[in-house]
Order: structure tokens, then C-alpha cells, then sequence
């Protein structure tokens, strides 16, 4: 057999693994559990998820008081509390990876305040997970993007997705005083 | 209205510039430059390229401004779908030009290569290419496209001229590197007088890149290793 004749069968059956992955891959991922009902059941995994996190911290915090001596304080959940989500795909580009880390850096050194006092979060969240997807359709993402949520006692208030990260994500420092601008302003109207 | 079409054309560039669509862009440049003896065909694929991706990006946003469909369905699914199917694609077109394998054409020209149809089409597999890379979105280019190009259109009530010069603004990069590059491969053909050996080297060089770049999507976006 030629060497030419080796690389065509090599490639074809590449391609043909690929189609039947693929095709495989698609077929289950429609006949999964995520097909009925996955609104409920990713709201309830969702709210799961945030019960455990929430007691784990409560956990945390009160051996860290017991362990230095001091009695337990209680800490409320912030009346108001601002979630900047980023959004993004599995696949990810040199862009929105830039993206995430100026985002990310322009909130956690120019609003620490807040985040320690609780009042801002951030979360990165992969909107091809299945749990996840919902997302997409709730704040009309079309690409990787940055949205401001606002809460109001565990229930959103209002929100917010920063279409012009894309326009800025050039110029770092532009890209940094409107991220931290709008968080600001999300912040100032919550309190 | 001026700014706005500087903008949308801006916006194309800066798609076509960014970092994620570079693997289509290589393996666009060496589809439009291969026919290195042949400038005018080159410069005719490089126009029908622009033109299929102008039309690609004109008849979504039409699509868009004038139906129901919602604009993060139809950009999850593209991303979600075209990245997966064009690593295939771009397989089978590569081995179709270093003339791996034959399509039989039924009745008539039977036994007649199909790579020699691909390079009869030639300048058509141009505007073919232009419409597959511009659905084959990633995240910049969907960032840009959806992002910022739709609410510039739906702002200036512009569904055709404004994505049309985005196109214009995706191909312009490529088609540039395109023609630098075949007028650089033909004067240095010219040169040793060796421009059929030139532009045979090109095809195979054009069916490889094509391979790679079709075995680099399967890996990325169907078997996700990379």
C-alpha cells in the first residue's frame, strides 16, 4: 500500500469518527435529563448549589471566630448585592480570556470594599454547561459577555449587560473605568 | 450616517484581526493566493470571497431585524454548530485538492476528479468559502458581529449596507495578504521561470493547510482535546 494510500484512509476515518461523534454526541446530549422539566431542575440545582455554598462559609466563619477566641457575630446577607457575572463558551479566544481579566481585576482592585463586605460578587459562568444554559435567553447573550445584577433581598432588581467591553477590550484602561463605572452606579443605586 | 459605516467597516476588521479566526483566515489566504500564475483569478476568488461573506452577514442581520428568531438563539447556535461541522468540511476539500480522493460524478463525466471541478469553480469556491467562514462563528467574532454590528444596523435602520461593509471590512485583511502574497510567489516564480512548479507547490500547500486546519476544528470543537 502506497503512502498515499495510508494518509487517505487515516484522514477518511477521521472524518468519519468525527461525524459519528458528533451525531452520537448530539443524540444523547437531546435525550439527556436536561430535556423536560430543566428549567425546575436547574433552578433547583442552582438553589441547592447556593445553600450548600452559603453554609459552608457560615461553617467556616464561625470555627474561624471560635478558633481566635471571639464569640459568634452575626453577619446578614447584604439587603442589596450586586453579581457581576461573565459569561463565556468552553471554547475560549485569547480576546475573552483578555476580557474576563481586565473585568475581573478592575472590580477586585478599585471596589474591594465591597467585595469583602459582600455587597459584590463575581462569577465566571460557562454558558454551555447544561445547567447553565438558561442564562443565554435570560439576559439576550449573543457572545461572551459581562452582566451586572442587581439584588434586592435575593430577588433581582434589575440588570444590566455591558455591551461595550467589546468596543474597549483595546484599551485597558478604558475597558477597566467603564467596568468599574457601571458597577459604581449599580452599587450607589442599591444602597 | 458616514460614522456609521466607518464603524461597521472598523468592526469587521477588527474581527477579521483578532486572534480566533486566524486558523480560517490561513487557510482563506492560501485558497484565494494558490493560483499564483494567474493574478486576476486571484483577485476575482479574493472579490467573491468578499461577496460571500457580505451576503452571509446581509441576509443574518435581514434575517434578524425582520423575524421572531431572537438573536442569542441563532448566535448560540451557530457557534455551537458550524465550529463542529466545518472541521469535516475542511478536511475533505483539502484532500479534494491534493487529489487524495475522487468524486464520480454520475452520468456523463464519470470518473471525472472533483478536484478538477474544485479548481474549474475555482473563483466560485471563493464566495462558498466566504459564506462558510463568516457563519462559522467565535466568540470575537460573535462579540463584534451580534454585539456591536446588529444594534448599529437596528440603531441607523440599516439591515443591509452596514453589515454589507462589515463583510467587506472581514474579507479586506485577507484578500490584501492574499494578493501581496501571489504577486511576491509570482515574481519570484518569474524570476527562476518556474511558475507551474509554483503553483503546484501553492495547491498542495493550499490542500494541507486546509487538512490541518480541519483536523485542528475536529479536535477543538467535536472531541474537545484541545
Amino acid at each position: 500500500m502506497k503512502a498515499k494510500d495510508i494518509v487517505t484512509m487515516v484522514l477518511l476515518l477521521f472524518v468519519a469518527a468525527s461525524v459519528v461523534y458528533l451525531i452520537v454526541g448530539e443524540s444523547r446530549s437531546r435525550s439527556g435529563p436536561n430535556e423536560a422539566g430543566a428549567t425546575g431542575t436547574v433552578v433547583q440545582a442552582e438553589l441547592k448549589q447556593v445553600e450548600a455554598e452559603q453554609a459552608k462559609a457560615s461553617e467556616d466563619s464561625s470555627k474561624t471566630l471560635e478558633e481566635s477566641g471571639r464569640l459568634p457575630e452575626e453577619a446578614p446577607e447584604p439587603q442589596h448585592k450586586l453579581i457581576a457575572y461573565y459569561f463565556h463558551r468552553t471554547q475560549r479566544c485569547r480576546t475573552c480570556l483578555t476580557m474576563e481579566a481586565y473585568a475581573e481585576e478592575a472590580l477586585r482592585d478599585e471596589l474591594l470594599d465591597a467585595f469583602e463586605s459582600g455587597e459584590l460578587e463575581w462569577r465566571a459562568v460557562n454558558v454551555e454547561e447544561p445547567e447553565n444554559e438558561h442564562f443565554v435567553e435570560k439576559y439576550g447573550l449573543t457572545a461572551s459577555a459581562l452582566v451586572m445584577v442587581l439584588l434586592e433581598n435575593g430577588e433581582q432588581k434589575q440588570s444590566k449587560n455591558l455591551e461595550r467591553v467589546w468596543e474597549l477590550v483595546g484599551d485597558e484602561w478604558g475597558f477597566k473605568d467603564y467596568v468599574r463605572d457601571e458597577a459604581l452606579t449599580y452599587l450607589e443605586d442599591g444602597s | 450616517m458616514v460614522l456609521a459605516m466607518g464603524s461597521a467597516t472598523w468592526l469587521g476588521i477588527l474581527t477579521s484581526i483578532s486572534p480566533c479566526p486566524l486558523a480560517t483566515n490561513i487557510a482563506a489566504i492560501s485558497f484565494i493566493g494558490r493560483r499564483v500564475g494567474n493574478p486576476k483569478a486571484v483577485a476575482a476568488t479574493g472579490l467573491l470571497y468578499t461577496l460571500g461573506r457580505s451576503l452571509a452577514y446581509v441576509v443574518l442581520a435581514a434575517i434578524l431585524v425582520s423575524t421572531l428568531l431572537s438573536a442569542p438563539t441563532v448566535s448560540h447556535a451557530l457557534q455551537k454548530y458550524m465550529n463542529k461541522i466545518l472541521g469535516p468540511i475542511l478536511i475533505v476539500v483539502g484532500m479534494l485538492l491534493l487529489d487524495l480522493i475522487q468524486i464520480k460524478v454520475p452520468g456523463g463525466g464519470v470518473g471525472e476528479k472533483m478536484s478538477k471541478q474544485v479548481e474549474g469553480w475555482g473563483i466560485w469556491g471563493g464566495f462558498a468559502l466566504g459564506v462558510v467562514f463568516a457563519m462559522s462563528f467565535c466568540p470575537a467574532s460573535a462579540g463584534l458581529y451580534f454585539g456591536s454590528l446588529i444594534p448599529l444596523s437596528v440603531k441607523y435602520e440599516s439591515s443591509i449596507l452596514l453589515p454589507l461593509l462589515f463583510g467587506v471590512g472581514t474579507a479586506l485583511p485577507v484578500f490584501t495578504f492574499a494578493i501581496l502574497i501571489a504577486l511576491g510567489t509570482q515574481a519570484v516564480g518569474r524570476a527562476y521561470e518556474r511558475i507551474t512548479q509554483f503553483e503546484w507547490w501553492a495547491r498542495r500547500i493550499t490542500g494541507t493547510i486546509f487538512i490541518l486546519v480541519g483536523v485542528y476544528f475536529c479536535l477543538a470543537f467535536v472531541f474537545r482535546v484541545l
